[in-house]
């Protein structure tokens, strides 16, 4: 019974290079019953690697890690693994930098600072197929739309 | 900025010592020129202008010399017998001797208030150089107070808000009457969390560095709005104005010490930041509907007159303008600075 739900559980891949972070990260997500945590890396040069052996179902992704920018990960992953979902999980502001990330190719963006209320929920709705980012950010970029932002968006992009 | 005050350096001695001789020539030949006219019973007319420039520029020395050139001189051209070096009586010795004490205490003057000018000079500077230094550093320290705020203590308590939130949902899970103090304990570092956040991003800006002054405003006036409740409005934000990072750092400070002011003296509700380029010349302003102000009375303020430093490193002005009781409007602004 106890392998039949392991074996359902969809795996988390962290990349994350603050240790507290990354140790309650780990206890919180490892608590769920339909989640658990298959590895860590503090770094994006070695990350890469290990996700692609790993073939976690979702990554976790910090944009500012010690060696290597978190944007350039996730371009080489969605290069490499095209079918990973990547979540960023960012101390930077949502305003300035989800836009970058999602055309990056993550799936979601959480603030830090948000991220012990809003971590599990994100990865559930990343692993589901769909993109997370707050309220705010959403309205934003959807109203950047409507004024007619889109054929900026796309030339950019 | 110079990092180094060198004193300002003395003239060489040959072109001191030469112009006061000069300067006597050029009296002398004067003189003699108006003879006819004024004869020659002032032996030492005009002979002081020359001691007294010889002092100024050159110091005690020349200045000096100047005199007792100027007294051989009065004594072989203007006192008879003329054109020999001869004093024939005391009434000439005495007038001799009172222009050369004259001559002499003029010199000591006029040297004494060249070094008195050249100290206050010096220490302007060195005063000026100390100022922008300590901004350097308050500005560095904040910085790095910032990001570790930001980087290491905002990531410590959100690691920390997570195993409070596992721990909440166990002892949830349990039926615990813990629980709720969990859920207090988690309320609080969350709020702890937002707190670090805001105080790293007073801090040290983050979207200055990586994104321009431009998107750092429009984080600036979002977080005003959300700090202080107020409404902060970025208008013209796709005008490039002080572009430079060096530039960008210290109006980023000065429009965040206006948005301070306005809603801590001014108790303004409305607040709009404007960016504007024209002719080459560039303007950032921050007007408020707060109480106001009478300019001339804040002339002395601390904050204005940072402002005011911070403008000048960047070739920059302030300018203010209120009437007590209908807000006020600040600007820095940098003139077309020419090709």
């Amino acid at each position: 019974m106890a392998s039949a739900i392991s074996a359902a559980k969809a795996t988390v891949f962290l990349v994350e290079d603050h240790p507290i972070l990354a140790q309650g990260l780990k206890a919180l997500i490892d608590d769920e019953s339909d989640l658990a945590v298959c590895g860590m890396a503090v770094d994006a040069d070695a990350s890469l690697a290990a996700i692609v052996a790993a073939r976690p179902s979702v990554a976790i992704v910090d944009l500012t890690l010690r060696s290597g920018n978190g944007l350039d990960l996730i371009k080489a992953l969605r290069e490499r693994l095209p079918d990973l979902p990547t979540l960023v999980l960012s101390m930077h502001d949502e305003s300035l930098y989800a836009e970058r990330a999602l055309r990056a190719g993550a799936r979601g963006y959480v603030m830090k600072k948000e991220a012990s209320e809003r971590i599990l929920a994100a990865l559930r709705k990343v692993l589901a197929g769909e993109v997370y980012v707050s309220e705010k950010t959403a309205s934003k970029m959807l109203s950047g739309i409507v004024e007619g932002r889109g054929a900026e968006l796309r030339w950019s992009g | 900025m110079s990092m180094d005050p060198s004193p300002p350096r003395r003239r060489p001695w040959a072109l001191r010592y030469g112009l006061a001789v000069v300067a006597i020539g050029v009296v002398l030949g004067l003189k003699l020129l108006l003879v006819p006219w004024v004869m020659r019973d002032a032996p030492f007319l005009l002979f002081s202008i020359a001691v007294m420039g010889s002092a100024f520029y050159g110091g005690l020395g020349p200045g000096l010399l100047a005199t007792i050139l100027a007294a051989l001189a009065s004594n072989v051209f203007f006192m008879s017998p003329f054109y020999r070096l001869e004093l024939n009586d005391a009434p000439q010795r005495l007038r001799v001797m009172l222009f050369l004490v004259e001559g002499g205490f003029v010199s000591w003057l006029c040297a004494s208030l060249i070094r008195s000018r050249t100290a206050a000079q010096t220490s302007e500077r060195e005063a000026r150089d100390l100022e922008a230094k300590m901004l350097d550093l308050a500005e560095s320290q904040e910085r790095r107070l910032g990001h570790d705020l930001h980087d290491g203590l905002g990531q410590h308590l959100t690691g920390i808000a997570m195993m409070g939130r596992r721990l909440e949902k166990h002892l949830a899970a349990r039926g615990a009457v813990e629980a709720s103090e969990a859920t207090e304990i988690l309320r609080l570092v969350n709020g702890a969390v937002g707190w670090t956040h805001d105080l790293a991003r007073s801090l040290s800006p983050p979207a200055l560095d990586r994104e321009g002054l431009t998107a750092a405003l429009r984080e600036l006036c979002g977080n005003a709005k959300a700090v202080f409740q107020v409404k902060c409005e970025l208008h013209g934000a796709d005008r490039p104005v002080f572009t430079e990072l060096s530039a960008g750092v210290h109006v980023y400070r000065i429009v965040q010490e206006a948005i301070h002011n306005a809603v801590r003296h001014g108790k303004a509700t409305a607040i709009s930041v404007r960016l504007e380029c024209r002719d080459g010349g560039e303007r950032v302003e921050v007007s408020d509907d707060g109480a106001g102000f009478d300019p001339a009375g804040v002339v002395g303020g601390m904050g204005l007159r940072i402002m005011r430093y911070r403008a000048k490193m960047i070739d920059a002005a302030i300018e203010v303008r209120s009437v007590p009781g209908s807000g006020a409007t600040l600007a820095c602004v940098r003139k077309n600075r020419g090709n």
